[in-house]
């Protein structure tokens, strides 16, 4: 075991859900607004009314392929195998909206996959595990920023238990548990991003995080 | 009125009680009685279908009973109440095994279906200080996660299918069917029990752990 994963087995150790400072959301819908029309079906192989916004991609286009569709079946359909750390180009939206360069900026050496995820009414993400489930070369880990939602129109299920998560704040959360998600209403943002993880980025969650 | 209410749901939010579906007799019915779905509150187009248990004329027509009735009741100038939809459709000798006890005291009731993406959306039942009638809740098939959520007041319900529950739905919930992603599809039962001296008895006298 190296110190990568000690780190990762002692970040298992805390608590699944750890906040880290959090954005101003209504600046940050507004800075989005010009790109109203760059939302892409999130997944287009299963129609749920989720839709993606990119922040990083594959070429720094905002054409969603394949960062917003499951990476899984772009390999069986083209051979090539792209992982979350793979996505790494800043797109517009990245470079255009100062309040997501202040989000950011602190996880940008981390950063892989990234992007706005918009649920509309009766769209879900059923049960699963964000686990990296093959490959043991490497891991990563998720923050998710609650940027547009309330408690009554959007329901996060984690490991059966109901999340609350305020519209503005940041969250690193274990993805290896059980989790679902569902949204009542159109509307509703989240910013996903996925880390590659070592102990550096342990160290800096340590300092960064809202609990010392 | 709504001291009836208070009465049982001093026992608690979820209350499970003695009786349950008989499945064989219950599909029967289904089979019989397939071609008489309908879309559920057809004025929002969610996948969500019912299958009238009573009704304002013991018919399948799903109006105004599958209807929003406060929409309803706006439109046709009526005041109209779960209580007031009392008579049994065809399909109550397949569903009697679970409700048989509550016969006389049975307002709206229906089945509802849902695939995946169907919904009820945060919301209480009653707003208003007296309660003329409290929920009852029969989950058939899908009605635990991954297939089926229902949260009522932040609470993940799991059930036993099949099982007749007192649930107290003043308080916020929310139901969503994930199908798993897939095509299944969940199916419960909602009673609505008219609040009497007598029913509410019949509630607190056969709560599955007296």
């Amino acid at each position: 075991m190296n110190d990568d994963d000690k780190a990762l087995l002692r970040l298992n150790t805390m608590s699944d859900w750890i906040e880290f400072p959090g954005f101003k959301k209504d600046k940050l819908l507004e800075e989005l607004k010009p790109f109203d029309k760059d939302w892409k079906k999130y997944n287009p192989k299963k129609p749920n009314n989720r839709w993606g916004l990119s922040v990083t991609s594959i070429d720094g286009g905002l054409h969603g392929i394949p960062d917003l569709t499951s990476l899984r079946d772009y390999k069986i359909q083209t051979g090539q195998d792209i992982h979350n750390h793979d996505i790494v180009v800043p797109t517009d939206v990245w470079k255009q909206c100062p309040t997501l360069q202040t989000i950011l900026e602190p996880w940008a050496k981390w950063l892989g996959r990234c992007h706005f995820l918009r649920m509309d009414r009766g769209s879900f993400f059923p049960e699963h595990f964000d686990i990296n489930k093959e490959d043991y070369s490497y891991d990563e880990i998720r923050l998710v920023g609650f940027v547009k939602c309330n408690e009554y129109d959007f329901k996060w299920i984690y490991d059966d238990k109901v999340i609350k998560g305020n519209s503005g704040s940041l969250w690193y959360f274990n993805g290896n548990k059980r989790h679902s998600v569902f949204s009542f209403k159109d509307g509703i943002i989240l910013l996903v991003m996925c880390l590659k993880f070592d102990k550096e980025l342990f160290q800096f969650m340590l300092d960064y995080g809202k609990v010392k | 009125m709504s001291y009836l209410f208070d009465t049982i749901a001093r026992y608690g939010d979820i209350i499970p009680l003695k009786y349950k579906l008989d499945y064989k007799k219950f599909e029967e019915g289904l089979e019989l009685f397939g071609d008489k779905w309908v879309q559920y509150n057809p004025r929002k187009k969610i996948p969500r279908y019912g299958l009238s248990i009573t009704s304002l004329d013991g018919g399948f027509s799903g109006r105004p009973d599958l209807d929003s009735l406060k929409e309803y009741n706006i439109e046709h100038n009526l005041n109209l109440d779960e209580p007031d939809f009392k008579t049994l459709t065809p399909i109550w000798p397949y569903v009697e095994s679970v409700l048989s006890k509550f016969k006389n005291h049975l307002g709206r009731t229906h089945i509802i279906k849902m695939s995946a993406g169907g919904q009820f959306p945060s919301h209480r039942d009653h707003y208003d200080r007296e309660l003329p009638t409290c929920r009852l809740f029969i989950p058939i098939y899908n009605c635990n996660p991954p297939f089926n959520y229902f949260i009522l007041d932040d609470n993940l319900l799991r059930f036993d299918h099949g099982r007749l529950y007192f649930l107290n739905t003043c308080k916020e919930h929310i139901v969503f069917t994930s199908g798993r992603g897939g095509n299944q599809q969940s199916m419960f039962i909602v009673a609505n029990l008219i609040l009497t001296k007598e029913s509410v008895d019949l509630v607190l006298h056969n709560m599955r752990s007296s």
